[in-house]
């Protein structure tokens, strides 16, 4: 069973997708900040990561940049509400980043499930 | 001797302080120093005064001297013949002959010589008749000589001088004839003697003073003519100052007058400009506002959805509960779209720019609009040739050509009328950026559309392209269409303007820049437009204008040399006249207008071509008007295809 770390600020976005991932199959692991989310990752890596940007304690970006430096391989997919004042630019800059995916908030649920089913059953 | 003579100036009468500063020969009274230029104008002066007078004292004298004849005949009856022989055939012919000449202008020469003459003859004929008389001792005839001296020294206005030469000349003529040719008694002689002498020293103080006070009289006058004509001088003056000073005044009243106006009118300017600048500030406040709430309210958003759609997948399909459900996701749904319309006008979008034909999609969404058409409302569309293409996104153009229309169509819904949609190119200067914010000198695409519909009072003008700001009524619009517009106008760094009456309509005019120095973009923008060789001379005071006609000319093939100035421009052509086929200038400029720039440089060379960029032809003056008569006018902002269609045209005139 694939293993997905969610991180979000937001409990109740946190608590939501941990439903949404968990009534599609997969093993899935919270953190509700950067830093929280990357002591997950190094204790126990998982196959797929699903991530906020704008966060306190180590955002997103800065998360993404670090994780993709460390393991390419790590599947990365970036959400955002967007920017406060930079609407498109956060999602921009995790696609440079490296993220694998990138979607708006709200999210559209079964487009969501379904780009990470695909992304998880894509052999790198 | 010094109080002597003191007191004899006081007795005549000739202290004071103006006599004082009065000089004259104390012998002759001739005025002296300073005064002795008047000496000429006086003695003129004195023989006016005195003809008539001395005419007068003539016949007074005449019937003296023909009276005593009566005297004759009582007094020496015996020697009356010789006496009245004298008296008639002697002295009064020279009497008669000297009152003729008085009437000659040559007696103004001889006044003086003939009056003391008059008084020697006169005088000698008494002295004649007083020897005579001594013979028959008969010695009264002495009072006749003093009658003499008092004729002499005052009547008869003569001088001091000659009549003092006449007198003695008279006394020294008795002492000779009453010494040595009558022999007259010592006792008698000193008698006589004692009254001539006296009778003359009186007669003679009595000259002095007359002359003297007529002198004087004269001298007063001309100080007086002088202080009037000083007064006179001051006041000339004082009155050409005034006037200068009234004059300068009015002009100063004039200038001032017009400077009010003009401060009146910038003031206007800078208050439209502020609320214009407001009005930006609020809507990128909102914008940056809106920006942030986005991000929050989109969190906000995703767990609703995400929990409404898990839930949708797990309700049974017959539960009552699916329907509530649909509904809040629906609402959820529309919340999302309504964020991202918000943010369509505060994001820095990311725009696909290339080369757009804005006539082409103006015709395609008339098309679109016409579709659904009510009768009532009728679109007519003007699109200048030679448009070309603008670097811009279709959607934007299409999306603000669709705002705006529909907007329009609107306001038209229930009464009908027509949308009038306005297509082309101009050239923006800096008296039309200065009343449109946020707008560059340069080359615009300048879409205008005016309805006849309800239009708008100035509150509603001012905000209506705030988000969330709309004048229809619930639930038929968000209120972000015109904001949407402006986000993008703005983007492209052009700018939207509304005009609007309130029952009469509205019009929207939309400038959009051309990318310049892209060359692909401007000869496709250009190519369609008539075009030339020559050499124009280019006069603008505005250093912008000069740039970008330049760079538009030279476009259309033409040779274009700029000048700021106008002396500058008038010094170019002056020193090569033949090089320039055509004058293109600004009419307002400092220095000289257009018109005088035109009339000097067509003394130069008769058949300059030339053409005037005017802002107004109503405000042009009459005498301006009737020079401009000969010259071809372009009213700003000038329209390329109108431009280089008139440039042409007066090139090829013959």
């Amino acid at each position: 069973m694939a293993k997905i770390l969610i991180i979000d600020d937001d409990p109740s976005i946190l608590t939501m997708l941990k439903r949404m991932l968990e009534k599609a199959g997969y093993e899935v692991d919270t953190a509700s900040n950067g830093s929280e989310g990357l002591k997950k990752i190094e204790s126990c890596p998982p196959d797929l990561l699903v991530t906020d940007i704008v966060m306190p304690e180590k955002e997103g970006l800065e998360l993404i940049c670090y994780l993709k430096g460390k393991n390419p391989e790590l599947k990365i997919v970036a959400i955002s509400g967007g920017g406060r004042f930079n609407y498109e630019g956060y999602l921009t800059g995790a696609k440079l980043l490296g993220a694998d995916l990138i979607f708006q908030k709200p999210l559209v649920h079964k487009e969501f499930v379904q780009a990470v089913s695909d992304l998880i059953n894509t052999d790198k | 001797m010094i109080i002597f003579k003191n007191a004899l100036i006081n007795l005549l009468g000739l202290s004071g302080e103006s006599s004082d500063s009065m000089t004259y020969n104390k012998l002759t009274l001739s005025f002296t120093g300073y005064l002795s230029n008047f000496e000429s104008e006086f003695l003129n002066d004195y023989y006016i005064k005195s003809l008539n007078p001395f005419r007068f004292a003539l016949i007074l004298a005449i019937f003296f001297y023909c009276g005593f004849a009566l005297l004759d005949a009582s007094t020496v009856p015996e020697l009356k013949e010789i006496f009245w022989l004298i008296r008639f055939a002697v002295v009064l012919p020279v009497l008669l002959s000297v009152l003729a000449f008085t009437y000659f202008k040559s007696f103004r020469k001889y006044m003086q010589l003939s009056i003391a003459g008059v008084m020697f003859i006169t005088g000698f004929g008494i002295i004649v008749m007083i020897i005579l008389g001594a013979r028959v001792s008969h010695y009264s005839y002495y009072a006749g000589l003093i009658l003499i001296f008092i004729f002499g020294y005052t009547f008869a206005k003569a001088r001091f001088i000659y009549a003092s030469l006449a007198g003695w000349l008279i006394v020294i003529a008795y002492e000779i004839s009453a010494i040595w040719i009558s022999h007259t008694p010592i006792t008698i002689l000193i008698n006589n003697n004692f009254f001539f002498i006296s009778s003359n020293i009186i007669g003679m103080l009595a000259g002095y003073t007359l002359e003297l006070s007529s002198r004087r009289d004269f001298y007063m006058r001309k100080l007086l003519e002088l202080e009037q004509d000083k007064v006179k001088a001051v006041n000339s003056t004082l009155e050409k100052r005034v006037i200068e000073r009234t004059r300068q005044l009015t002009n100063t009243n004039i200038k001032l007058k017009k400077e009010i106006e003009i401060r009146v009118r910038s003031e206007k300017q800078r208050s439209e400009l502020e609320t214009q600048l407001f009005q930006l500030k609020k809507i990128e406040t909102i914008g940056t506002l809106a920006g942030g709430i986005a991000h929050d309210f989109n969190n906000i958003l995703t767990p609703i959805i995400g929990y409404t759609d898990m839930a949708l997948e797990e309700i049974p399909e017959d539960s009552n509960l699916r329907f509530d459900l649909e509904q809040i996701n629906n609402a959820a749904l529309r919340g999302k779209d309504l964020v991202q319309q918000i943010l369509t006008f505060s994001r820095e979008v990311n725009m696909e720019k290339k080369p757009v034909k804005i006539d082409q999609i103006v015709v395609e969404v008339i098309n679109l609009v016409k579709a659904s058409l009510p009768r009532s409302i009728e679109i007519r569309k003007s699109i200048d040739p030679g448009i070309g293409v603008i670097l811009a996104d279709p959607v934007h153009i299409h999306q603000i050509m669709m705002n705006l229309c529909t907007n329009a169509i609107h306001a038209m819904k229930n009464r009908g009328g027509v949308l009038d949609i306005k297509v082309d190119s101009v050239l923006v200067d800096q008296k039309t950026t200065m009343k449109i914010n946020n707008l560059k000198v340069g080359i615009y695409v300048r879409i205008r559309l005016s309805d006849t519909g309800h239009g708008m009072d100035r509150r509603t003008k001012d905000r209506i392209f705030e988000p969330f700001f709309t004048s229809k009524e619930v639930g038929s619009g968000t209120g972000l269409g015109l904001s949407v517009v402006h986000g993008i106008v703005s983007n492209y760094n052009g700018a939207i303007t509304v005009e609007s009456t309130p029952g009469k309509g509205t019009s929207f005019t939309v400038f959009l820049p051309y990318n310049i120095s892209d060359p692909v973009n401007e000869v496709k923008s250009l190519d369609q437009l008539p075009r030339g060789v020559e050499h124009i001379l280019f006069v603008d005071d505005e250093l912008d204008i000069t740039f970008v006609g330049k760079k538009m000319l030279e476009n259309l093939g033409y040779t274009v040399t700029t000048m700021t100035n106008s002396s500058e421009a008038f010094e170019e052509f002056k020193r090569n006249p033949g090089e320039y086929s055509l004058l293109v200038t600004d009419q307002t400029m400092p220095k000289m207008l257009g018109t005088e720039l035109a009339g000097k440089m067509r003394e130069i060379n008769p058949d300059l071509k030339v053409i005037i960029i005017t802002g107004y032809i109503d405000k042009l003056s009459e005498k301006t008007k009737s020079e401009a008569g000969s010259y071809e006018m372009i009213l700003k902002p000038i329209k390329l295809s109108e431009f280089s269609k008139v440039i042409r045209k007066v090139l090829d005139e013959k």
